[in-house]
């Protein structure tokens, strides 16, 4: 049964270079400051701006004040979100009919870290968690992509075997997670979704095979086939993203790095 | 006696009883109490501050469970002690019997075994209503329809609410919930709410999904709310 689709009324977008979010971890404690540039956008001066920094499925919402009379900019805590990287959703309401009037989902914040500072940005955003089970890693399908869908793909990671950067500069462990993740991420998006390609699409499933059919050289079978022949475009779509895998790990020569690093070792 | 939670032998044995448990019940034989010594060695299990109660538990409802709870961990250190998994863990063997009806009805290992994600800790048998009742704590009665029914019952209103983190957590959507599918008069869910049928609370959180693009669900009221839902949803606005 469908849902009838509601209209998108006039919300007006927010651009990601008018909400700067910084992250910083002076101690302990995690903080971030949000400066907006909302001046341009003609919004109600008596509209409500929230933000709601969210990371895996939990949330914590803030009010910062009216258009007209923004709360002053200030470090607030966000400590109590679990992982290690964390995303925003920027709200502008009109506090009588509860229209949101502006937004702008999953702003990715600069992380003040030591003197560098970072932007977070990625196909496939590594994420260290407790409680895998007894595993090291799993893809977990919960994350916000730009399209506002909630079931994007995030790799945990265990906290207490490694840190998300440990997966990232240590060759062992690149060489042994990232081909598998990639795999299964296809195999999700193509086998068991059946997601029909789209090159210009912006949410996940399409940024995740227009990244593997750039490395792969053409584009994923499709499944939109005669039922006789769905056996067979299964069959392809595996061999697919079988090659586009082996294509992305020798490209990026995880095996060779390890060999090397080893040697060093 | 005071509240204990398993150490990593403890949560590995604890496992492995469930298991043993669970697959004694699918095979129809009986199924044997948790032992003793897992629950109280001190080679499975560390003390915690808590206090157990001296009287026995009589869990009718989930909210039996949480009032329980709230006695022996105050809400106020609820946030704190949500993702101590083992000493959750620990709660659900030391009340086996009264989760289970008896022994007599099982559910998933997660429904015992502590996990500290959202989805596997809302599923747990104790600290699944606990973090419900938190959820509500200015106004309890939103949340009675996730909490009313059996322990070992999770009924489809909670089932599709639960799946959404932020729906679960949002007083409006409770209360549009409770408008919806509560019937006072019954003191339980409106009859036809458990399906998947027009006006069910699976097409609500569809019909969620669709209004969250162009409202704020959290400063919306609910009687906005519901008058943006479709005819679908008129036989449960009114009670009957």
């Amino acid at each position: 049964m469908s849902v009838t689709r509601i209209k998108f009324l006039q919300r007006t977008k927010i651009l990601q270079q008018d909400a700067h979010i910084e992250v910083s971890k002076p101690g302990p404690r995690i903080y971030f400051q949000a400066r907006l540039q909302l001046a341009s956008y003609q919004l109600p001066q008596n509209a409500r701006i929230y933000i709601e920094a969210h990371q895996l499925m939990e949330r914590i919402r803030f009010d910062l004040g009216t258009v007209g009379m923004p709360n002053p900019v200030k470090a607030l805590e966000i400590s109590s979100l679990k992982g290690t990287r964390v995303s925003f959703d920027l709200a502008v309401v009109d506090g009588a009919t509860g229209q949101k009037v502006a937004s702008a989902d999953n702003l990715k914040p600069v992380v003040a870290d030591g003197d560098a500072a970072r932007t977070q940005n990625s196909l496939l955003p590594v994420d260290t968690t407790k409680g895998l089970d007894g595993l090291y890693w799993r893809v977990d399908y919960s994350e916000k992509d730009e399209e506002g869908m909630k079931d994007a793909p995030v790799l945990l990671v265990d906290q207490e075997a490694s840190s998300s950067t440990d997966l990232m500069s240590d060759a062992s462990l690149r060489v042994a997670v990232l081909p598998s993740a990639m795999r299964e991420i296809l195999g999700r998006v193509l086998l068991v979704d059946e997601h029909r390609y789209e090159p210009d699409g912006k949410d996940w499933r399409n940024c995740w095979l227009r990244f593997a059919a750039r490395i792969a050289g053409d584009e994923p079978p499709s499944l939109d086939v005669p039922h006789h022949e769905v056996d067979q475009a299964r069959e392809e779509c595996d061999h697919w993203i079988q090659r586009a895998v082996e294509l992305f790990c020798n490209k990026h020569e995880f095996l060779k790095q390890l060999l090397a690093s080893k040697s060093i070792a | 006696m005071k509240i204990r939670r398993f150490n990593e032998a403890g949560m590995l044995q604890f496992r492995q009883v469930i298991a043993d448990r669970r697959q004694a019940a699918k095979a129809k034989r009986a199924v044997d109490p948790i032992p003793a010594e897992l629950l109280q060695s001190d080679e499975y299990t560390t003390e915690t501050r808590f206090l157990l109660p001296d009287a026995p538990a009589a869990f009718k409802t989930k909210l039996d469970i949480c009032n329980a709870v709230f006695k022996m961990i105050p809400q106020g250190d609820f946030e704190a002690m949500r993702e101590d998994a083992p000493l959750w863990s620990w709660l659900a063997g030391w009340y086996f019997d009264e989760i289970t009806m008896g022994r007599k009805k099982l559910k998933e290992e997660r429904a015992y075994v502590a996990m500290v994600d959202f989805e596997g800790s809302y599923r747990h048998l104790i600290l699944g209503p606990c973090f419900v009742a938190t959820t509500a704590k200015d106004d309890p009665e939103r949340v009675r329809i996730l909490l009313y029914d059996d322990p070992t019952t999770m009924n489809e209103v909670m089932v599709q609410l639960g799946s959404y983190y932020d729906y679960l957590m949002n007083p409006v959507v409770q209360g549009v919930v409770r408008e919806l599918y509560w019937d006072p008069s019954r003191a339980r869910t409106k009859r036809g709410s458990g399906g998947k049928l027009p006006g069910s609370p699976r097409r609500l959180m569809d019909y969620l999904h669709q209004l969250e693009l162009n409202y704020d669900l959290r400063s919306i009221s609910v009687e906005r709310l519901l008058s943006f839902l479709p005819e679908e949803f008129d036989k449960y606005k009114s009670p009957f």
